[in-house]
């Protein structure tokens, strides 16, 4: 076997770089698109010697030395804007600083759009960009935690060198509704739809997903029915936490802004746009954002947004209600419409399904720590060997990385048991105490939730499915399972 | 071209002004960290400087709005870009491509001004061994090996331990190590 030089050798001698004719020729062209750039390409100059022209591939017409002074004068004040200098390094995501700097040059664009047929087609561009950014912060903030995707979380955090599958899908047609649920490299995704065929199954995959092709689905897909509803267990847990709230909501906000600004015809239009993107900047949490199936909806006191991610056929929607009018934007890839409707009735919105509350019991015995936490029906538990409030906080995060500190912090209870942990304090099976002991359990066998047999549990040799107590040098720690849910799996 | 953190700092804050000289010593600086990346996770060299330039675009648009803390603040930044851009080219290609299943385009390579250091087949091979990995670790090995950052702007950019990058590279490379020996 080459040693690890030879084979560090392999690697580096196959990167790939730029030649120095490419890198200059590749420079030239950036430079060009510099502020104060001066254009190394034939450009067209008027007559008056005052004027000069600036290519650059962010406008569509030329500019003048007056125009172009606006446009820096524009260019800064966006740039300077609360929001552009509101970068955080070390959590910055790609929707958090570009957004609004991106909406800034989007905007330069359009107002300098030459022709309405241009600027028409830029705001179908941007209207598709916006949706899409949409459908991928839902995606990347609503999570899902339930019992199974720990299982895998765990087997990364025992083993580096993971051996999950890249992608693989199961789809499981219910009576009343299908669960698809997709793992991507150790991340787990649960979504539901209304397609019951194979093709069609496919087809909703890959409009959430787009990054993957039709025949990768068709390898890691496989569809199961089943003869009867869904249970939540199925459905997988929904988690949105409330940074991931706010996050959905000022994407929500980017649209409709995007949507006032784009608005020239009706005032009506205009009006309950500015008024709700009004009412989505003041939302701090108290906005009431669920979900249920393929929509997301955001409730304000007098505003109303319901986001459908499909609607059956591959478009893509949201609609924005306030009073009696609603304003809608549907579509598909680069092509959306926008819809302004009278409703007859002012419906009041009420969340179709509100996230399950998370509650978290720590429970420090003399050998080990007991994390317990419970969503809805479900509870899972995992052991860590930290004992300190701070510490449990810290591998309840390892563990639930979609939770955030405050919530962990809001949700967390400990107490401290002054004695070693039993089975059934991880919800793992109970073992019957002899009718010599009860607190010692020496000689008997027990059967775990698979039937097999062990010896007590003071043996360090355990297998997967028991609770193991970590030893002092062992960071990582074991998950057990509720045993209900276990059963319950198994009954299915 | 190295630079240190506070030659960063400098050409950053000029390179914000609009000084042209500035910006290319940035530029020059990133694109051997930049466009190694991007080659790998596109198809062929003419999207991978496509990608690479609207990147650079990008990044000397918003400078101004960008105030330099730590060297691997800084890397972290132009990753953010680097993904950004990246997702939007998946999005848009018309083949979907996987993030995961890069075609080596070898057809391509001879023609185009490249300057990979060895043959052709060590690279497909090293391409075809690095797919064994899960796409995380494969991140780390490019990132290192290709564009050249440390563990600790590796965690940086990945939001990982320092720790936990080590460990997922050495054991990569004794998996790479296993395939690459055949």
């Amino acid at each position: 076997m080459k040693n690890k030089t030879n084979i560090t050798t392999l690697i580096d001698t196959a990167r790939l770089t730029l030649s120095e004719p490419a890198r200059l020729s590749l420079w030239q062209s950036i430079k060009a698109t510099l502020p104060d750039a001066v254009p190394t390409v034939a450009v067209i100059t008027s007559s008056a010697p005052t004027e000069r022209a600036i290519p650059s591939p962010y406008f569509s017409n030329q500019l003048t030395y007056k125009t172009m002074a606006a446009f820096l004068i524009l260019l800064t004040l966006v740039l300077g804007s609360g929001g552009a200098t509101a970068f955080a390094s070390d959590a910055a995501k790609p929707g958090d600083v570009l957004f609004p700097l991106d909406r800034a040059l989007e905007n330069i664009r359009l107002s300098l759009a030459a022709s309405t047929s241009t600027r028409v087609a830029l705001t179908q561009k941007f209207t598709a960009e916006r949706m899409q950014e949409l459908r991928d912060i839902i995606n990347e903030e609503v999570t899902v935690l339930p019992a199974s995707s720990l299982l895998e979380a765990s087997s990364t955090v025992t083993d580096m060198v993971t051996t999950v599958a890249p992608l693989t899908i199961t789809a499981t047609v219910f009576t009343d509704t299908t669960v698809v649920k997709l793992t991507l490299n150790g991340q787990v995704f649960y979504f539901q739809t209304t397609a019951t065929t194979t093709p069609d199954i496919v087809v909703a995959i890959e409009s959430r997903f787009p990054v993957v092709t039709d025949t990768q689905v068709s390898e890691a897909l496989t569809v199961v029915t089943k003869a009867r509803a869904s249970q939540p267990a199925d459905q997988g847990i929904v988690v949105l936490t409330n940074a991931g709230g706010k996050r959905i909501s000022t994407a929500v906000e980017a649209v409709i802004q995007f949507l006032d600004h784009t608005s020239d015809s009706t005032s009506e239009r205009k009006e309950v746009l500015t008024q709700l993107a009004t009412e989505m900047a003041g939302i701090t949490g108290t906005t009431t954002i669920s979900r249920d199936h393929d929509t997301i909806e955001l409730a304000s006191d007098t505003g109303h947004v319901k986001i459908h991610l499909d609607n059956g056929d591959g478009t893509s929607s949201i609609a924005f209600q306030r009073g009696a009018t609603e304003i809608k934007v549907e579509g598909k890839d680069n092509d959306y419409e926008i819809h302004t409707e009278k409703k007859d009735e002012v419906t009041t919105p009420t969340p179709t399904q509100t996230l399950p509350a998370v509650v978290m019991t720590a429970t420090i015995f003399t050998d080990t720590t007991v994390v317990a936490l419970t969503f809805g029906p479900d509870t899972v538990y995992f052991s860590t060997s930290a004992t300190t409030r701070t510490a449990i906080m810290t591998a309840i995060k390892e563990h639930f990385s979609a939770l955030t500190a405050d919530q962990i912090d809001t949700a967390l209870t400990v107490a401290t048991q002054n004695r070693a942990s039993l089975p059934e304090d991880s919800g793992s099976m109970v073992i019957p105490p002899t009718a010599t002991s009860t607190t010692e359990i020496n000689t008997d066998q027990y059967r775990d939730d698979e039937g097999k047999k062990h010896d007590n549990e003071n043996e360090t040799a355990q297998d997967e499915t028991s609770y193991r107590a970590p030893s002092v040098l062992d960071d990582t720690a074991t998950v057990s399972y509720d045993t209900e849910r276990e059963h319950k799996r198994e009954n299915d | 071209m190295e630079l240190n953190d506070h030659e960063i700092n400098r050409l950053v804050i000029e390179g914000a002004k609009g000084d042209a000289q500035s910006c290319q010593k940035l530029y020059e600086h990133l694109v051997e960290k930049v466009y190694p990346y991007v080659r790998y996770r596109v198809a062929r060299n003419e999207q991978a400087t496509d990608v690479t330039q609207d990147v650079f675009i990008d990044f000397f648009a918003t400078l101004k709005a960008f105030t330099f803390q730590t060297r691997a603040q800084f890397y972290a930044y132009v990753f953010v870009i680097t993904r950004r851009k990246l997702a939007r080219y998946y999005n848009k290609a018309p083949h979907k491509l996987h993030n995961e299943t890069v075609e080596f385009d070898e057809t391509t390579t001879p023609q185009l001004e490249v300057d990979g250091e060895g043959s052709a087949e060590n690279r497909l091979d090293v391409i075809a061994a690095l797919r064994s990995l899960d796409e995380q670790t494969r991140e780390i090995v490019v990132l290192h090996h290709w564009s050249q950052y440390t563990f600790g702007e590796i965690a940086q950019l990945l939001d990982l331990k320092e720790a936990a990058v080590r460990v997922r590279h050495h054991r990569a490379l004794q998996r790479l190590a296993t395939i690459l020996t055949r």
